[in-house]
C-alpha cells in the first residue's frame, strides 16, 4: 500500500523487452504511473560456459571466450590471454600490446556508439538513430577491413596478436577515424543541446554517488555518477601504460550523463587509437616458441566497453583449466536499476534500462 | 618486476591484514605500477574481520570466486574474493571444509548480493545472513551445485522436450539396417 493507501500494482515486464532483445524479468511493483520498487530476475538464457572452459583445452577456451559476448567480444580473450601470460611468466611484445589497444579502442567505439544510438531510438529520433548508426558503420566497416569479421575479431592469440597493421592499413584507419571525428563532434553537440534528447534523459535514471560506490558499479555507470575509475588509467595494463587515457566522468548522475560519457569516450578512444599509429612499435607479434603454462593463478582486469572485466584463472599444470571464473561490467551494474528505477515513470523504464547498457550474453554466460 | 609504488602498497596492505587475521600475504607486480597482491586466510571465521578493514580502507569488492580444487574431498570448495584498492588488486582466499558455511559480506559490501547467491547456487555453498538468499540463475526446481554434477541441459534449463525427434532417428537408423 502506498501513503495513500492505494494499492500497489504489479507490472511484469519481460523477460523479453522493448529495450533488450536478450531475456530479463522486471518484477515492478507500479503506484498509479510511478515506479515504487523493482526485482530483477535472470537465468532465462545461462549457458554454463565457465563450466564448459574447465573442459576445453587452454587453445579452446580462447575460441570459446571470444563468444561470451559480440559487443564486447575482443575484451574477454584479451584478458583470458593476460591471465594466462601472467601464469606463464610471458608478456606479449610491445608491439602486440599496442595492436591489443588498438582492437579492443575499435570495438569500444562501437559499442558506445550502438548504445546511444539506441537511446535516440528510444526518444523516437529515429534520423538520430540512423545517423549514429550510420557512424558505428564506418567502424563496423573498420572491423571487417582489418580483422575480416564485424564482431568476432579474432585478434588475440596466447602471448600476442594474430593481426598486425602494415602502413597501408593504418593509413586506412587513420582516415576513418578522421570521419568517426567529424560524426561524432555533431552527434555529441546534438545530444548536449536537442531540447527532445534533453527532456527525455536529464533528470531520469538517477543514481546518487553512494549508492554507485556501495553497488560497486562500473564503467560509464559508475563514471556518469561521479566514480573517476577506469581500468586503463588506475590500473593499466599492455600498451595504456604507454598511452595518454583521460578518464570522463561527469556528476549528473543521469541517463543524459551515462550517454554523454560514452559519447566523450569515443573521442578518447580516437584520441587512443591516434596515438597507438604515431607510436606503433616495431617487433614480433606474439612470443615464440608458446609457452608452457605451469600450475598457477591469476587474475586479470581489462577495460571493456561497459567497465571493468575481471577473469580468474587457476592452472594444475594440464591442458585444462582447474577454474576460469568472469565477471563482466554488467553483472554489477544490473542491482543499479533497482535505485535508478524506483521513483520514475513507468514511460522511462525502457530508456533508464538502456542507460547501463545491459548485456545478458555476458552476464548469463 | 614490482615498482618501488606497489612494493610501498604491498608493505602497508601486508601490514594491516596481518593485524586483523592470521594468514599468509604475497605479492605480485607486473611492471606497470600495478600491484596484485594475494591473502589466504588460515580461517574462514576471520573473514568477516577482514572484509571490515578493506571496507574502512574504501576498498570495492569486485567479485567473488568459488571452486572445488581438483584432489579436494567433495564438498571442500575454496573461496576467493577479489577487491580494488584504487587500481591495486588484492584476492582474499579462504578454504571451506565440508559442510562449514561462510558469512555473507552483504552488510559491509551490497553488491556481494549476486556473488553470493551465486555460488550458493552453483556449488551448494552455505552463507550465513545472506539477507536475499533467493535462486539468481538457476530455477528453483534445480538442486544446489549443478556444478558438482551430470545434470542434462534440458532439465537445467527447464525446457520442454518429446522423444518425436528419437523416434526419427531412430526410425532412420532402423531403416540403414541390412
Amino acid at each position: 500500500m502506498t501513503a495513500t493507501d492505494r494499492p500497489l500494482t504489479t507490472l511484469p515486464l519481460g523477460p523479453l523487452h522493448v529495450a533488450l532483445e536478450e531475456p530479463m524479468y522486471f518484477r515492478i511493483q507500479v503506484d498509479g504511473e510511478t515506479v515504487a520498487g523493482v526485482e530483477v530476475t535472470a537465468g532465462h538464457a545461462h549457458r554454463g560456459i565457465e563450466y564448459l572452459a574447465t573442459k576445453r583445452n587452454l587453445h579452446q577456451n580462447l575460441v570459446l571466450t571470444e563468444r561470451v559476448c559480440s559487443l564486447c567480444s575482443n575484451s574477454h580473450p584479451l584478458t583470458y590471454c593476460m591471465a594466462l601470460e601472467r601464469i606463464a611468466g610471458a608478456p606479449p611484445p610491445p608491439r602486440a600490446e599496442a595492436l591489443r589497444a588498438v582492437a579492443d579502442e575499435i570495438k569500444r567505439i562501437a559499442s558506445h556508439l550502438f548504445n546511444v544510438a539506441i537511446l535516440a531510438h528510444l526518444v523516437g529520433f529515429e534520423s538520430l538513430f540512423m545517423h549514429v548508426m550510420q557512424t558505428r558503420e564506418i567502424m563496423q566497416d573498420v572491423k571487417e577491413t582489418i580483422f575480416g569479421n564485424r564482431m568476432d575479431l579474432g585478434a588475440n592469440c596466447i602471448g600476442g596478436v594474430r593481426f598486425d597493421l602494415d602502413a597501408e592499413g593504418a593509413a586506412y584507419l587513420g582516415v576513418q577515424l578522421d570521419r568517426v571525428a567529424v560524426d561524432v563532434a555533431q552527434i555529441r553537440e546534438l545530444y548536449a543541446s536537442d531540447r527532445s534528447i534533453g527532456s527525455r534523459t536529464r533528470g531520469i535514471g538517477i543514481l546518487p554517488y553512494g549508492d554507485a560506490v556501495a553497488l560497486g558499479v562500473v564503467g560509464p555507470v559508475a563514471r556518469a555518477s561521479g566514480i573517476p575509475f577506469d581500468v586503463r588509467a588506475k590500473a593499466p595494463y599492455g600498451a595504456y601504460s604507454r598511452l595518454e587515457v583521460p578518464v570522463v566522468s561527469r556528476e549528473e548522475c543521469d541517463v543524459w550523463a551515462r550517454a554523454m560519457v560514452r559519447l566523450d569516450e569515443v573521442r578518447v578512444s580516437i584520441d587512443i587509437l591516434r596515438q597507438c599509429l604515431a607510436r606503433l612499435p616495431q617487433g614480433s607479434l606474439a612470443v615464440s616458441p608458446l609457452p608452457l603454462v605451469p600450475a598457477g593463478e591469476a587474475v586479470t582486469r581489462s577495460e571493456a566497453p561497459r567497465g571493468e572485466l575481471i577473469y580468474y584463472l587457476r592452472t594444475d599444470g594440464s591442458e585444462r583449466p582447474e577454474r576460469l571464473k568472469w565477471r563482466v561490467p554488467s553483472y554489477m551494474n544490473w542491482a543499479a536499476l533497482e535505485v535508478m528505477l524506483k521513483g520514475a515513470a513507468v514511460a522511462d523504464i525502457p530508456m533508464i534500462v538502456n542507460s547501463v547498457d545491459p548485456c545478458l550474453s555476458c552476464t548469463e554466460r | 618486476m614490482p615498482t618501488a609504488a606497489s612494493s610501498d602498497h604491498a608493505a602497508v596492505l601486508a601490514e594491516a591484514l596481518a593485524a586483523v587475521a592470521p594468514g599468509h600475504f604475497r605479492a605480485d607486480a607486473d611492471g606497470k605500477g600495478v600491484l596484485t597482491a594475494w591473502f589466504t586466510l588460515d580461517h574462514s571465521a576471520h573473514l568477516l574481520a577482514v572484509a571490515a578493514l578493506l571496507r574502512g580502507m574504501r576498498a570495492r569488492l569486485a567479485t567473488i570466486t568459488a571452486l572445488a580444487p581438483r584432489g579436494a574431498p567433495p564438498g571442500e570448495h575454496l573461496l576467493a574474493y577479489h577487491f580494488d584498492l584504487g587500481g591495486d588488486l588484492l584476492t582474499v582466499s579462504v578454504t571451506m571444509t565440508t559442510g562449514a558455511a561462510i558469512q555473507s559480506l552483504v552488510p559491509l559490501f551490497r553488491n556481494a548480493d549476486w556473488n553470493e547467491r551465486e555460488i550458493a547456487e552453483m556449488y551448494g555453498i552455505a552463507i550465513e545472513g545472506q539477507p536475499n538468499p533467493r535462486r539468481l540463475f538457476l530455477d528453483e526446481s534445480v538442486g544446489d551445485g549443478p556444478l558438482e554434477r551430470l545434470i542434462p541441459f534440458s532439465t537445467l534449463a527447464n525446457a520442454a522436450s518429446t522423444k518425436a525427434l528419437w523416434e526419427i532417428l531412430l526410425a532412420a537408423r532402423a531403416g540403414d539396417q541390412p
